[in-house]
């Protein structure tokens, strides 16, 4: 292979991998302390990317759009929480909870379809269309907005979970919830932060990449995908893990698409999947498995 | 300043606990002895929340706190340490105990406090001093029991519910567990109330002691006289009355 051509699929795999880590940690962070397998986690992406392009189409100003379509999907994650989650978490099987979950990613998809129709919308690169070099390849503005966004929410994820008490709280509960509600932690509310958190994640990974990829109604599924993919990759339940099964997941892809050919992605992290479920269930970093 | 009225749990159609009732003055160590599966673990979950009775009350300090969440309870001043002991096993030391004191760390004021309780801590379980920044799974059995303590004692408790902190222990690390307990009963005046099924042990340690079988209080009383009938042989044996 030629190095130049390397370089560019590492740049675009870990652009796009960054992408699938953020909305990876969402799961995670839902699934440590809630015990719920979201799967309508990449419903939230798209949710926030079509948000952003409405927003945008009624002249508020991009960053506006971008920090309202996030805050927004925050209070419908807070909604949905409430009225499904809670009433299920740490009792229901893991069928009755991905029915559950499956069913909102379902009624999420189409409010967004009566809302904002079935057409692909843009959204506006944050500064501009411009793209550098580097070496060899070529890495958008847009790009680079990705990667230190991405890079930024898990220095902050990171300071989060390990010096502050509502972070300690989280991991607590993840860890052990009848232990955490004897220190005193409030367990239930505690579980409707992290989903929002998670779900919040999401809808971060959704307002950056909607201006490279467009928003459609449909798009949510393959970020659920992608970003389970991701997250079992590198070992459900580890956040170490989920950063490093995103990134996997898009280098896995951009060098596949460049050598053997694009139009097989999602087969790819489908693939992924299941082989890291045959023959290494706890995944990279793997600590838990589902089940 | 604990009283359990006719208290009875239910796991499904499986009766654990039926009209318990029982009593803890202040300044008082008491235990309840019982044989594996007689209850003793269900009567303290069902005391701090973890289990909703069927029937019955818990009163602590005169007020009603039967069908309370357990983080309402710790508030209150009752912190149970439980079965298995159940620390974070993913966290230091050190955040273990901090979150002992969950309770108090929302509040600035109080970080002087909390340091200090987190010193006599330390203090009390020297061992953990060399530990504090270890993740608390790499603990051993009788290192994880002082954690699961001192983790409890952070919230500064009126009253401390244990629950078989002897399991799975060597005696030498037993009795400087129970040296710290004692320590902390006559020196602060700690209230405690402790499960058991070493008999020697619970009859030891308390100065009143309840005898639960298969779900029931079948004797009770201070345990100079318990000790002086035959109530080991029936633990031991399971004999009925
Ligand atoms: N989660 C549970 N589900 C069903 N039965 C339980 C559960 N926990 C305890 N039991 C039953 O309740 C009884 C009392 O158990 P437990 O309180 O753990 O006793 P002990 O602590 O004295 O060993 C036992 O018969 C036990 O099998
Ligand atoms: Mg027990």
């Amino acid at each position: 292979m030629a190095a130049g051509e390397a370089l560019q699929f590492a740049l675009s795999g870990i652009t796009v991998g960054s992408v699938y880590a953020v909305v990876a940690l969402g799961f995670t962070i839902v699934f440590n302390a809630t015990g719920v397998v979201n799967f309508a986690q990449g419903e939230f992406v798209m949710l926030a990317g079509l948000l952003a392009v409405w927003l945008v189409a009624l002249h508020i100003p991009l960053w506006a759009a971008a920090v309202g379509a996030v805050l927004i999907v925050a209070g419908v994650a807070a909604a949905i929480h409430a009225l499904t989650v809670r009433p299920i978490e740490r009792r229901a099987g893991h069928f009755t909870m991905i029915m559950v979950t499956l069913g909102v990613a379902i009624m999420l998809q189409v409010i967004a379809q009566l809302l904002f129709g079935t057409e692909a919308q843009a959204l506006p690169s944050f500064t501009g269309d411009g793209a550098i070099r580097i070496l060899t390849a070529t890495i958008t503005v847009q790009a680079l907005w990705i990667l230190g966004g991405a890079a930024v929410l898990m220095a902050g994820l990171y300071l989060f979970f390990s010096r502050t008490r509502a972070g300690q709280a989280m991991l607590a509960t993840a860890e052990n919830r009848e232990a955490a509600g004897l220190v005193g932690i409030d367990t239930r509310r505690v579980s409707l932060y992290a989903y929002v958190l998670g779900c919040g994640l999401g809808a971060l990974a959704g307002v950056l990449v909607t201006p490279m990829t467009a928003a459609v109604y449909t798009q949510g599924l393959v970020f659920t995908l992608k970003g389970f993919a991701a997250a079992a990759l590198g070992g459900f339940g580890s956040p170490v893990g989920a950063v490093i099964g995103g990134l996997a997941l898009g280098l896995l892809e951009a060098f596949s698409a460049g050598f053997v050919s694009s139009g097989y992605q999602d087969l790819i992290a489908l693939v992924a999947l299941i082989a890291i479920l045959m023959f290494r269930p706890g995944g990279i970093v793997g600590t838990r498995t589902l089940g | 300043m604990l009283e359990c009225d006719a208290l009875e749990v239910a796991y499904g159609r499986v009766i654990a606990l039926r009209d318990v009732s029982l009593r803890v003055q202040q300044g008082q160590v008491v235990s309840i002895l019982g044989a594996n599966g007689a209850g003793k673990t269900t009567l303290l979950r069902a005391i701090t929340g973890l289990e909703r009775p069927r029937r019955g009350r818990v009163l602590f300090e005169h007020r009603e706190i039967t069908h309370w969440e357990p983080a309402d309870i710790v508030h209150r001043g009752i912190s149970h340490v439980p079965s298995g002991r159940q620390v974070f096993g993913n966290m230091t030391v050190m955040e273990n105990l901090r979150l002992g004191a969950y309770i108090r760390t929302g509040d600035r004021r109080l970080a002087g406090d909390v340091a200090r309780d987190m010193d006599a801590v330390l203090e009390l379980f020297p061992v953990l001093r060399a530990r504090v920044r270890q993740a608390a799974r790499t603990l051993s059995g009788g290192e994880q029991q002082m954690l699961a303590i001192g983790r409890s004692l952070m919230a500064r408790p009126r009253l401390l519910l244990l629950d078989e902190p002897s399991l799975g222990l060597a005696p030498q690390v037993l009795e400087g567990i129970l040296g710290a307990l004692q320590r902390l009963n006559r020196e602060h005046g700690l209230t405690m109330l402790l499960v058991e099924q070493n008999a020697h042990l619970a009859l030891d340690f308390a100065t009143y002691a309840y005898v639960l079988e298969t779900g029931r209080i079948v004797q009770s009383g201070p345990t100079s006289q318990l000790k002086a009938s035959d109530v080991i042989v029936q633990i031991y044996l399971g004999l009925k009355h």
